[in-house]
This record gives C-alpha cells, sequence and structure tokens, in this order.
C-alpha cells in the first residue's frame, strides 16, 4: 500500500469522517469516534478497521507513521531497522531503532585483508545484559573506481551474516554488485545528484533502499523530492558536512524538523562516516557524538574497531526505554548452589543491578540466595534516595518465599548504598542485618570476613 | 557563574573562570552560540578509591596530592577539582581540620580555580555530618577565593549554603537523576539566599553502560527547562565524566581504554548540555579539549 507521507497530525474529528461511522466495534472499541480517538494518539493500528478505503486508509496510516521513516535494511535474518523514530529527546518516549554501525571495507583491501577485518567485527561483538553488542552491517566502499574488484569484495562477503550497504557513485558499478546481492536489500549508497536517476531507477529495480548525498540543503530536498516522485520511499539521507560541526548541525536539524515540523522530506533515517570528516577529534569521540545526535548509521573503519566498546555502551544505554526501566521479578534466586549454612543477600529490581550483582557472584564462585525486592525497577541508589526501598516490601518477598525454611542462619546483607536503612530493615524483618560493601565484587571479602566470622 | 578570584579580588587565583550562560541547546550552532564549557580534571587527597591502573601509571605522583596538583596543572585544565575524601570514617578519618591543609597546599601548587568536594557519595550518616563540617571550613578559612564547593544534598545543604554565601563561594547541588530533585533543591538553597548562578546543578553522573541514560536525560530535561523559562532550572550542570573509571570493564584487563571511556562520555555530557566536564584521567582532556576546540563559541 503507498503511504500518504503527506498527511499532517488531524484532529480526532478529522479522522472520524475517514472511518465507516457504524459504530461495528470490529477494531475493539465500542464506536468510531473511540477508535478515532485512539488512532491519534497513535495507540492502536490503522488495520485494526476492516472497512477503510484505500485513500482513507493511507491518510491515516500516514499521519500514525513515524516522523522519522522506518527503512529496512537487508533481508530476512540479516534484517536490521533504521529510523522509525518519534520524538528528538529518548524521556518525551524512547528511542525504537538503536543507530547501526557499520564497518567499511574496502575494494582496495586483498582478501587477507578483509577476512581479517570481518574476524575484528568479530572479536569486537561482547555480551551485556543478555544483548550481543557489535557491528551490524557492513559498508562496501568502491575506492579502486573500477568495477572489477568492487565485484570481487561483493562476492566475498555476500554471506557473512551482516546486511550490506554497496557504495559506489558508478551506476554501473551498482548495477554489477546488486545483480549478486539479487533482493538481500542492501542500502545503495553514492546516489548525488549527477547519477541521481540511473541510481534511482537500480533501487527501484532491486527494491532496495537508497541513500542520498548532496552538499547543501536545496539540493538534498530537490533529490528526496525526485525520488519520491518515481515511488521511492525507502531513503536514507547522508547528511551535508564535511566537519563534526557541520555534520552535528545538519544531523540535529534533520531530526527537529522532521519531529517539530512533521517535515516529512527530512523525515527519513541518516547515515554518517565520521572518519571522512576534516577533524581532528579522536574517532571514537567523533562516533559518540554523532550517535548521541541521531545518526541512524555509522561507519567506521577497521582501525577503530577497538576503541569502539564505550560508543557500544553508550548506545546499549540511550537505547534503555525510559518509561520502563527494565527490571527483573521481585523474588527469590538462587546463586550457585546454596545450602542451608549459605549467605542471604538482598538488592533491588533493577536490571542492570541484578545483573551486576549476579555476574559478579558468579565469577567469585559464591554460593547465595539472592532477595530480589520491588523497587519499581530503581537501583538501589536510586530507590534509597527516591524513598523506593521500603523495609516493608523487604519483608514481603522474604515471607512470601519462605527463605526463613530454607536456612539455618537469620542473617540478611543488604548493599552498602542501603546502609542507611539497615536498621529499619532489622525492625521490619526480625533478622540480623549485615552491611555488605559499596561494591559487588568486594562480596566475597566481605562474606568471608564478616559473615562467616558470625 | 564565576569560579576563583585573582588578587585584586581579594583571592590567590592566576585567573577566574565563567562556567553556564547557555541561550540555546546544546550543539546548537546553528541557532546560537552557548559559552565555552570548562573542563576540570580532578586531584584526590587519598588514594582508597583510585582504580588500580591509575595508581600504576602514576604511582608517585597520585599518592601526594600536591604532586599530583602540579601534573594536573601542567595539562592545563580551566578547573582543579579537589576531592577531600580522607574525611570518610569508613575511609582514612582524617579530621575536617587537618584535610584543611591539603586544601591550602593545592592552592599553593596552582593558581587556577578551584573546585573543593567532600564526600560525593556519602553513604553513612556519619558522612554528611563530615562534609558539612568541612566544607564550613573550607568555606570559611578560604573566603575571598570563590571556589565551588559541594555536595549541598537534599539531606544537608543548609550549612554548605550560609558559609559559601557568608565567604563568598559557590556551591555544588547534588541530586539523584531526577529533575525535580535538582530543581527542588535549587529552591531550597535559593530560600537560603544563593543565588542560581553561584549554583552549579550534579544531577550524578553513570557510567557508560551504568545508567548514564539517566543521567543524560535528566540533564535534558533540566536544560530544556530552564531554557523555556523556569527559573530555578537555570544553573550551569555538571558531568563526572571520572565515574568512568571505576567501571569493571576497566579493572578486567581494558584499562588502557581508560581515557576513551571517559573522554567519549564526556562527549555525551555535553551533547546533553554540561557546562562543566569534570574528569581524572591525565589523558583524557587533550581528547575532549579537540573536541571542543571543533567548534564555536560565544565570545571566542
Amino acid at each position: 500500500m503507498r503511504v500518504s507521507r503527506k498527511a499532517k497530525q488531524m484532529s480526532p474529528i478529522e479522522v472520524y469522517k475517514l472511518l465507516p461511522k457504524t459504530n461495528c466495534g470490529k477494531c475493539g472499541f465500542p464506536t468510531c469516534m473511540a477508535f478515532a480517538f485512539k488512532l491519534v494518539q497513535g495507540a492502536v493500528e490503522v488495520d485494526k478497521c476492516p472497512y477503510l478505503s484505500d485513500e482513507a486508509k493511507s491518510l491515516l496510516t500516514g499521519m500514525t507513521a513515524p516522523p522519522v521513516a522506518l527503512v529496512v535494511i537487508g533481508r530476512g535474518d540479516k534484517a536490521v531497522r533504521v529510523g522509525g523514530e518519534k520524538v528528538s529527546f529518548r524521556h518525551e518516549d524512547k528511542f525504537y531503532n538503536q543507530p547501526v554501525i557499520a564497518l567499511e571495507l574496502n575494494d582496495l583491501m586483498d582478501m587477507e585483508e578483509v577476512k581479517n577485518c570481518l574476524k575484528k567485527a568479530e572479536e569486537a561483538a561482547f555480551e551485556r545484559m543478555e544483548q550481543t553488542l557489535k557491528v551490524n552491517a557492513l559498508a562496501l566502499r568502491n575506492l579502486s573506481g573500477r568495477a572489477e574488484p568492487f565485484v570481487r569484495l561483493v562476492e566475498l562477503v555476500k554471506d557473512t551474516p551482516y546486511p550490506l550497504i554497496v557504495s559506489t557513485e558508478n551506476p554501473s558499478t551498482a548495477m554489477k554488485a546488486l545483480n549478486i546481492l539479487k533482493d538481500e536489500r542492501p542500502l545503495l549508497h553514492g546516489a548525488v545528484l549527477r547519477n541521481l536517476m540511473p541510481m534511482a531507477s537500480l533501487a527501484r529495480r532491486f527494491k532496495c533502499p537508497i541513500s542520498v548525498k548532496a552538499a547543501d540543503w536545496r539540493t538534498l530536498l530537490a533529490a528526496v523530492n525526485r525520488l519520491r516522485g518515481i515511488g521511492l520511499h525507502d531513503i536514507v539521507i547522508h547528511p551535508p558536512g564535511e566537519t563534526l560541526k557541520e555534520v552535528i548541525e545538519s544531523l540535529t536539524i534533520i531530526r527537529r524538523l522532521a519531529v517539530d515540523k512533521k517535515f516529512d522530506r527530512l523525515g527519513y533515517p541518516t547515515i554518517t562516516f565520521p572518519e571522512d570528516l576534516k577533524s581532528n577529534v579522536p574517532e571514537p569521540l567523533r562516533t559518540a557524538a554523532v550517535m548521541t545526535r541521531y545518526s541512524s548509521i555509522i561507519v567506521v573503519k577497521p582501525e577503530t574497531l577497538r576503541f569502539l566498546r564505550p560508543v557500544m555502551m553508550l548506545r546499549q544505554s540511550i537505547m534503555m526505554d525510559p518509561r520502563a526501566p527494565i527490571s527483573v521479578k521481585p523474588g527469590l534466586y538462587y546463586v550457585g548452589k546454596p545450602t542451608p549454612e549459605s549467605p542471604v543477600l538482598m538488592t533491588t529490581n533493577y536490571a542492570l543491578t541484578y545483573y551486576i550483582l549476579t555476574e559478579d557472584l558468579k565469577n567469585m564462585g559464591i554460593d547465595c540466595y539472592l532477595i530480589v525486592v520491588d523497587t519499581g525497577g530503581l537501583s538501589v541508589a536510586c530507590s534509597i534516595a527516591g524513598d523506593k526501598l521500603k523495609p516493608e516490601s523487604v519483608k514481603r518477598v522474604m515471607e512470601e518465599t519462605g527463605i526463613a525454611e530454607k536456612v539455618k542462619h537469620r542473617t540478611l546483607i543488604i548493599p552498602g548504598r542501603a546502609a542507611r536503612l539497615s536498621g529499619d530493615i532489622e525492625d521490619a524483618t526480625g533478622w540480623r542485618v549485615l552491611v555488605g560493601p559499596l561494591r559487588s565484587r568486594e562480596i566475597a571479602e566481605f562474606i568471608e570476613k564478616q559473615f562467616r566470622r558470625e | 557563574m564565576v569560579i576563583g578570584a585573582t588578587e585584586p579580588e581579594g583571592g590567590s587565583r592566576g585567573y577566574v573562570v565563567e562556567a553556564g550562560g547557555a541561550e540555546t541547546l546544546p550543539f546548537y550552532t546553528f541557532e546560537g552560540l552557548n559559552p565555552r564549557p570548562v573542563l576540570a580534571l580532578e586531584v584526590y587527597d587519598c588514594v582508597e578509591p583510585l582504580p588500580s591502573f591509575l595508581l600504576e601509571s602514576y604511582r608517585d605522583v597520585v599518592s601526594n596530592p600536591v604532586e599530583w596538583a602540579r601534573l594536573v596543572d601542567r595539562l592545563e585544565p580551566d578547573l582543579v577539582n579537589l576531592n577531600v575524601r580522607s574525611i570518610s570514617p569508613t575511609v582514612l578519618d582524617r579530621s575536617p581540620k587537618d584535610a584543611l591543609k591539603t586544601v591550602e597546599a593545592v592552592l599553593q601548587a596552582t593558581r587556577r580555580p578551584l573546585m573543593v568536594t567532600g564526600i560525593m557519595d556519602p553513604i553513612h550518616r556519619d558522612d554528611t555530618a563530615r562534609n558539612m563540617e568541612f566544607l564550613r571550613l573550607v568555606a570559611e578559612t578560604f573566603k575571598g577565593e570563590r571556589l565551588l564547593i559541594g555536595p549541598a544534598t537534599p539531606e544537608a545543604f543548609e550549612t554548605v549554603a550560609e558559609a559559601a554565601l557568608a565567604n563568598g563561594h559557590n556551591v555544588l547541588a547534588k541530586t539523584n537523576m531526577d529533575v525535580n530533585q535538582a530543581i527542588r533543591l535549587n529552591e531550597l538553597l535559593v530560600e537560603k539566599g544563593l543565588t542560581l548562578e553561584r549554583i552549579v546543578v550534579d544531577v550524578t553522573t553513570g557510567a557508560l553502560g551504568y545508567g548514564v541514560e539517566y543521567t543524560l536525560s535528566t540533564m535534558e530535561r533540566f536544560r530544556i527547562r530552564g531554557l523555556k523559562g523556569d527559573r530555578m532550572a537555570r544553573s550551569p550542570l555538571i558531568f563526572f565524566a571520572s565515574e568512568n573509571l571505576f567501571i569493571r570493564e576497566l579493572e578486567n584487563g581494558e584499562s588502557g581504554m581508560a581515557p576513551i571511556y571517559e573522554a567519549s562520555s564526556a562527549v555525551a555530557g555535553l551533547m546533553a548540555g554540561a557546562d562543566i566536564v569534570s574528569m581524572l584521567h591525565p589523558e583524557s582532556l587533550e581528547k575532549v579539549r579537540q573536541f571542543i576546540d571543533e567548534f564555536p563559541w560565544r565570545g571566542g
């Protein structure tokens, strides 16, 4: 279905006029008016109404579509989603699709070098909080200026687990590459004003997303218009700018206009090449800067990979949903193989707190019981400051989980940061409370010195 | 905010540094220019909390706050942040009065404007009491130096506020990653007589992967509210990139990456509106300065 990207925000009354007005209830709401209200809030899918005309559907989908269009690169297991964003600041909602980090390979590299880079990409991946933080795509650049080496590079990496970005300004080279990739949906990168229409027809023929680059806004907007004119909507913008300052400005302007002004000609994901900029700033810092300023795809060079861990951790952090801090279920958890003599520890149900603590406990080979208390997903420090860690909740979890029947002692170890609640928790639970260390990696020593001695 | 006072002004600093004064969102250079952010380097008066890799690289220096201050001085930060943690009963239990000697010695070792912080994460009630006693002494003893002292927290702010007010210093107001708490503490400090340009807001910094998103969002919300006209949200913001040096990833063999972690996080902090960035690793400062140098600032 063609989605009208023209559609602006409508009032519930305007939406209602497009609905069948039969109050049939098939959408799950009692009246068409109720459905209209939900549509305006973006709280329900347009498809829930089975009786919409194509025109109404197109208009309404346009209205509920995110101001930054969602573009999928790659196919099947390899697919990554970019864009689909609704806000400029994560506290206003959340960020939906993480910035893609694409590793740059070029056709001047020999086979050995390419393999080496792919290995580096694999090695750069790491596990954190049950997610794999990694490179998400490969960007293939046609630096040789010739088709043959580029085709060889495409052949070499086409079966890797990464979606591809095919970057060349030469349409005939691009066609040869796309012929190999058939319906793999690579991102075709390299369209500029000069080659726009030949590149656009390739994107249409191979049904792949296309990115467009221009040196100034006027040219960029004209190019986007022409792509849309021939029915292309999977567009990625390569923002204008040759310095870090200019690119940060462009990225910011694009997002703010798309979100605040619903300026749909700029409502697309973006791709940046921070290492190609005229800049003296260390590469990881450039990456961090464009990442915090909305770049949907960030292309990095192989040499930089090993410095990107902090940036990947930053990415994981800013992608957290601020409306719902990731939390674990309150209750009793077993670490290792605890016995009736094992210590009982307590913490809050912020996922990061739980994850770090249990990782440390496992690494230190500690067998223990862990009481996780509901603090609405807040960390120990935050829950103390916000008065969300209640001694009564500690008591309740301990009673509900029957921890008293599982151990012979009556000693509870609480986090160092919860020190000021030690007396209150003692009063509420009737257990002796030991204030643990501030850092979880010091727990082994603490248990040895404090708990065992008792 | 002005930190530091030169001799004609009644202090002993070589220059003064201005922080805050943002008129537009950070790095919205297409809308207007903000003043250049202030970069601070930290000096600790005791090695207790420091990561082992830092101790290994700078052993001779970091065990002596005066030597450390001299090293930091040569790296040319805008501001020196002296952290006096030894006063904590659970650290060295040094008496606040005795700790003043370190402040005095550091003031001798560098002519740069100074920030003096006590125990930044007061866990025990004793810590808070120590902080108050120490900060009051600092404020009185170094009257005229126009220091930045803290932390003032929602639990304990009166003493710091009064001492700063009476002796012409600025206050670091620390809350826990919540924009309303930060604004509330500002209100309390203003009720005490401090003006907003004498308060630096510290919303508490989380390291990368350890809650930094709360810090960034709280800072963004604070700055947006301030720019939209909420008077109590008009103070400059401080971001402690140094928090990143304490994460386990660095202890577990990635210590060579420490300055990159710290500097990357500093960039994220700046992008979210930090007016002051405090760092700990001597090699981080230059990287962040290079970043700042590539953007235009009000007044050059």
